[in-house]
């Protein structure tokens, strides 16, 4: 930093010889006679003004005009160039006129500043050790009575109101001095040096004796003090306590003083005279509220109310002791089942609707349901419009996935002490078999007995089955052990040697023994086991022509059960089926296929908008409705057990499948006893194919009596022989003239359900009308179903309207929010080109710091041609004045010479 | 190269037609012949063979030399209209009729919106009864179609009321005539698209997807129609069982008591209340 203005100007006046050492009264004179010389000072004193005049100011030549409105004012108003030369000016003196006079000069200053080029000592260390120095050499000062110079350096670090070096070096003087010099006590002052130490010393004995008096606040108290300090203030607040206390009973007695007056007011009566003088008693114990007795502590009512209140709501939230669980009743157990179906209810119409299944699922799934479900239609999706659709094999979108609400597995286990320890288990799966027996017509308990069977052995439930069904118990001598099978080939070899019936059993034996509490790896081996069991369940359908069905039921529900523990591994065998079915036979699907389409019927939410099996498992069946080539009559056996199945999966959602409609004409198409009419009795023509086979398969007259339910072994089991092929066809006929009312039913909602009848209609009808040729129960079964669907039909049409599907709210022209630019400078240039942009911004400060520099540069030029003129003039000037003083000299001589040689001359002339 | 002259000119069967027929439909091989006006009575009677096998390729031919020799047809769009019968969405020629319908119903033919709408209608009522692939390919046609002939558009939005209607009751019969071969007369204009409302409750969701597009905002201008064809139950079985799960498949909570046998468990407990189809109709013998 630059010295203060006023140092600046002494050192510029002292430079021109304005001010100077002092000058005598004859000096004076000479130099104010001196015309020359006075104005040569007043030119210097003007130029110091000009030079040093703070105030000196150079304004813009016209003010800005709208100040307010223009946005840049970052450029003072006003310049003060007297200011700024001043400083470049004296910079330079530093800086460039050392440099010059050093110029050609060899050596120099060496900086012999402590620590200077030590890099051993830190900044601090090194500012320390100098502050030290200054100091001590402050102490040696010149003169004590030089006050000048003292002003200026008596800038010392003070700590509470001390300074801080200085006491300590005053000690060490003090100390030294005893020591060292003790001659100097009696007032011996030969060395300068020990002025100041004196008077120092002399100033700390003052100071220490002020210090006894009046600094008490920078003074640390003696314990002595503190003590006595505490007992003070306790005293006080005693007092204080007392009096606060004499007046509570001042107030107290005069309460009661007016207390029998208070009674008597309240009894209207006089009260006895005795009660009048009674002194009033003082409570034996004192007694405060908090809030008084705090604020006598010396707090301030509000921080007592304060900490009262916080105390109150601490107490408020404190947790109270609770009941346990308590036994819930019949109808609260009732209510509490009923909340829970609710709640499944509504996430089975959430996915039903293709939403996420909660709020949470909801974020993750919304990109997914805009590509699957609401492909906006704006966004131009890539190259492929039907990608958007997931139309497309390879990577198409998911769709939102729901996930398996497994903590309601979880409840039931809970719920029913189910969660087993190992030794529990085992214990479980040996009691299984007593179970079974003493718990014969438990299994109205259905699927909590069942999922009990989860952890306990299943004995109680599947076993049962099997004893109701056939009633030769299971066999004693089954085995309670079996290997965990994870291969379909290493299942039939466990299977090997035991009885069809036992397989629940063993099944349920080998859950409860590979549970997956029991051991690290039994989860992995109950996934593969899932899909061994499915392919068992295939097997045994496609295999054994006599399967008991409880059995294939039991294999499906242990399947479920196992789902619900890890829905993963089931689906996937699902889903692994599914696929062999895609591969290998779309069209021929067999009898174990179609368990497995039951199964998925069961296990898995058929009504979601997307699900990972049942989605495929339906367009399988759509894919056999839709495109197999009826040969048989067990094709249409088949053809009608898919048809059911798939109204099945549709019950509860609704969802329309053509398949089916198609394949229910067609069916009726050919198994009708004579040709169906191409067009309808409007005339209208089909709008699908009716494809005949190439044998007939057509319903013969006779009278057969056919069971009213179709059988599924005898329809889909055998190939039947010759004899009862005509009451097979009768009795599909009859199945699919009920699967077309079915099929009415379910979706006579649909806007379009007239149109979907009408074919029905026209088919059923034909067969209606054929009563020579069928059966009195068929045709009767025919008109009543084609009534059912004709009404069906009108109630339809008369409830339907034009649609009116786009009751959209007008979009909106798209709107981009524009990019506004902060503080907008209609002068400046905003490059959208960010690299161009820095560039410019470069090559502007290069240029503005070229013309500061030149500017620089001139300066100093002009400063050094100054110093240099200067120096010039000085050395002109002493050459000059050596010059005169030497001719003075010479002159002086040779005119003393010359008076002497006169004086001589005269006196010989005298003398002569 | 008029060795044709004689070729088409001799009777033949029907495979030799098609193989015929698919040499000269290109408009390569057509506009390489000197005079290929002759072949125009061999395409008028493929077209009118009813065979798809050999209505798509003379159409084709047909329409080659509508546009590019002046050929006059006066009934060609009726014929058109005879094509998109009950087989159509069902057979292999699905994809290229609709190639062919594209150009053919394309706005630079400046065709009347009654025939548009008929050809909408017709599609829909075949889509009611069609495959997945097919439903999937026809509903964005449709949309196109809508799209580029605006006023076919009362037939996706129609408030229920005369100036819209033509009645004031009975609004829900369908004017459409199916059985009019004239796309020009089967009212079809005034008739709303209750079929493709239906499909929006496909049983697969893709297609349900796409069949909603209708009754979303019209906001694109048109489907690559390209992208929809040639899709089966194939390709849709695969993309379905391909598909990641992100989540392990959700199961269904209640294990039911009975799969296979109609118990008269159920019928005890009551909780009989949604019917079982599958039990109504079957018998499993146990």
């Amino acid at each position: 930093m630059a010295p203060s203005q006023l140092k600046q100007l002494k050192a510029s006046l002292r430079e021109h010889g304005v001010l100077g050492p002092q000058k005598s009264k004859k000096q004076k004179k000479a130099t104010s006679k001196d015309a020359q010389k006075r104005l040569q000072r007043n030119a210097a004193l003007e130029g110091i003004r000009q030079r040093f005049n703070p105030f000196e100011v150079k304004a813009p030549a016209r003010r800005d005009k709208f100040e307010v409105a223009s946005a840049k004012n970052s450029k003072p108003v006003v310049g003060r160039p007297g200011v700024t030369r001043g400083l470049g000016e004296e910079r330079r003196r530093e800086t460039l006129l050392k440099e010059m006079q050093s110029r050609n000069k060899v050596g120099g200053l060496l900086d012999r500043r402590f620590g200077e080029n030590d890099p051993t000592m830190t900044p601090e260390e090194r500012a320390a050790e100098r502050f030290a120095r200054q100091n001590e050499r402050k102490l040696k000062k010149t003169s004590v009575f030089n006050l000048e110079d003292d002003s200026e350096e008596e800038i010392a670090l003070t700590h509470g109101g001390r300074s801080l070096g200085l006491g300590d070096r005053l000690k060490d003087d003090f100390e030294e001095d005893d020591l060292s010099s003790p001659q100097s006590e009696d007032g011996d002052f030969e060395t300068q040096d020990d002025r100041p130490r004196k008077r120092l010393r002399i100033e700390d004995g003052e100071a220490l004796v002020e210090g006894e008096d009046d600094a008490i606040p920078e003074r640390k108290k003696t314990k002595n003090e503190v003590m006595k300090e505490i007992i003070a203030k306790s005293k006080m607040y005693k007092a204080e306590r007392q009096a606060a206390k004499a007046d509570d009973d001042d107030l107290r007695a005069e309460l009661d003083k007016g207390m029998s007056e208070f009674y008597e007011a309240l009894r209207g009566h006089k009260p006895p005279e005795k009660q009048l003088p009674s002194p009033p008693t003082t409570e034996p114990e004192p007694h405060m509220n908090p809030a008084r007795a705090a604020m006598l502590a010396g707090k301030p009512r509000e921080d007592a109310e304060k900490e009262y209140e916080a105390n109150l709501r601490q107490l408020r939230l404190e947790a109270r002791s609770k009941p346990s669980v308590r036994t819930k009743t019949d109808e609260e157990k009732a209510a509490e089942e009923a909340a829970r179906l609710e709640e499944l209810e509504r996430k089975r119409i959430r996915r039903m609707k293709g939403e996420a299944e909660s709020s949470e699922d909801e974020d993750e799934g919304e990109a997914d349901a805009d590509a699957d479900v609401v492909p906006g239609p704006d966004e131009d999706f890539g190259e492929d419009d039907a990608e958007a659709f997931g139309l497309v094999a390879p990577a198409p979108p998911p769709p939102p996935r729901k996930e398996l609400d497994v903590e309601d597995e979880d409840e039931f286990v809970l719920e029913d002490d189910l969660i087993a320890s190992d030794s529990e288990a085992e214990m479980a799966s040996e009691q299984g078999l007593e179970e079974s027996d003493s718990e014969d017509e438990s299994d109205d308990d259905g699927d909590d007995d069942f999922i009990n069977g989860l952890v306990l052995p299943e004995g109680s439930k599947p076993a049962a089955q099997t004893k109701t069904s056939e009633k030769s118990s299971t066999s004693k001598n089954l085995a309670y052990t079996f290997p965990c099978p994870q291969s379909h080939t290493e299942f039939l070899d466990v299977l090997k040697d035991t009885k069809l019936t036992d397989l629940p059993t063993i099944v349920q034996r080998i859950r409860a023994l590979y549970h997956k509490g029991l051991a690290p790896g039994n989860q992995e081996n109950l996934d593969t086991f899932a899909g061994v069991l499915t392919q068992q369940a295939v097997y045994l359908a496609d295999t054994e022509r006599d399967v008991p069905f409880p059995v294939l039921e039991s294999l499906l529900r242990h399947l479920h059960s196992m789902a619900k523990g890890s829905s993963e591994a089931v689906g996937t065998a699902f889903k692994h089926h599914l696929e062999t079915i895609a591969d290998q036979r779309p069209l021929q699907l067999s009898t174990g296929d179609l368990i497995i389409l039951t199964g998925v019927s069961t296990i898995f939410p058929t009504s979601d908008h997307f699900h990972t099996v049942v989605t495929p498992a339906m367009l399988t069946l759509g894919r056999y409705l839709g495109q197999s080539a009826v040969q048989s009559l067990r094709d249409l056996g088949v053809g009608a057990y898919c048809s059911s199945l798939a109204l099945q999966y549709q019950k509860l959602s609704h969802r329309y499948v053509p398949e089916v409609v198609t394949y229910i004409n067609n069916a009726l198409a050919i198994l009708s006893p004579s040709r169906l009419p191409e067009t309808d009795q409007d005339g209208n023509p089909w709008s699908f194919p009716v494809r005949l086979p190439t044998k007939s398969l057509r319903v013969q007259p006779s009278s057969v009596k056919v069971p009213e339910k179709l059988a599924f072994k005898d329809l889909l089991m055998e190939d039947g022989g010759e004899q009862d092929t005509n009451a097979r066809a009768l009795a599909l006929l009859n199945g699919f003239i009920r699967l077309s009312a079915q099929t009415a039913e379910l979706w006579k909602q649909k806007s379009a359900f007239p149109e979907i009848v009408s074919p029905l209609i026209h088919a059923v009808g034909h067969i209606a009308s054929q009563s020579t040729k069928l059966p009195k129960a068929t045709v009767k079964l025919a008109a009543s179903t084609l009534e059912t669907l004709q009404a069906l039909q009108k109630t339809s049409i008369e409830s339907r309207l034009p649609l009116l599907l786009h009751n959209h709210r007008p979009l909106a022209i798209k709107t981009s929010i524009p990019a506004f630019i902060e503080n907008y400078n209609p002068d400046r240039h905003y490059d959208p080109d960010k690299q161009r942009a820095e560039i410019s911004k470069l090559k502007a400060e290069y240029k503005k710091e070229r013309k500061g520099a030149m500017r620089e540069l001139r300066k100093d030029a002009n400063f050094m041609a100054r110093e240099q003129l200067r120096e010039k003039k000085e050395k002109d000037d002493a050459y000059d004045r050596k010059f005169k003083r030497l001719v003075a000299e010479i002159q002086g001589e040779e005119g003393r010479e010359k008076k002497e040689y006169e004086k001589e001359k005269r006196k010989r002339q005298g003398r002569f | 190269m008029d060795s044709y002259d004689s070729l088409i000119a001799a009777p033949m069967t029907v495979a030799q037609r098609k193989h015929l027929l698919k040499q000269l439909q290109s408009p390569e091989t057509i506009s390489k012949l000197r005079r290929p006006e002759i072949l125009m009575d061999f395409f008028t009677d493929s077209l009118d063979m009813g065979d798809l096998g050999l209505a798509v390729p003379a159409l084709q031919g047909l329409f080659h030399l509508i546009t590019t020799r002046n050929l006059d047809y006066p009934a060609f769009y009726a014929r058109l209209y005879a094509l998109l019968d009950k087989d159509l969405l069902h057979s292999k020629y699905r994809s290229r009729v609709l190639r062919h319908l594209d150009i053919f119903l394309a706005p630079q033919n400046h065709l009347p919106a009654a025939t548009i709408a008929s050809f909408i209608k017709r599609l829909s009522r075949l889509c009611l009864f069609a495959p997945p692939s097919a439903i999937v390919a026809i509903v964005p046609f449709i949309y196109n179609l809508l799209k580029t002939y605006p006023t076919t558009t009362f037939m996706i939005h129609r408030p229920p009321h005369p100036p819209y209607t033509k009645f004031k009751h009975n609004l829900g019969n369908d004017p459409f005539n199916p059985a009019e071969p004239n796309p020009q007369l089967t009212n079809a204009i005034d008739s709303s698209l209750w079929e493709l409302e239906t499909l929006r409750s496909h049983y697969h969701p893709t297609v349900a997807s796409i069949a909603r597009i209708i009754s979303e905002q019209f906001t694109k201008q048109q489907y690559n129609l390209e992208d929809f064809l040639d899709h089966g139950y194939a390709s849709l079985l695969e993309s379905d069982l391909k598909k990641k799960d992100k989540k392990p498949p959700v199961v269904e909570y209640k294990i039911p008591k009975r799969i296979f046998s109609a118990g008269h468990v159920d019928v005890e407990t009551e909780n009989h209340d949604e019917t079982n189809t599958l039990l109504e109709l079957w018998d499993f013998g146990c």
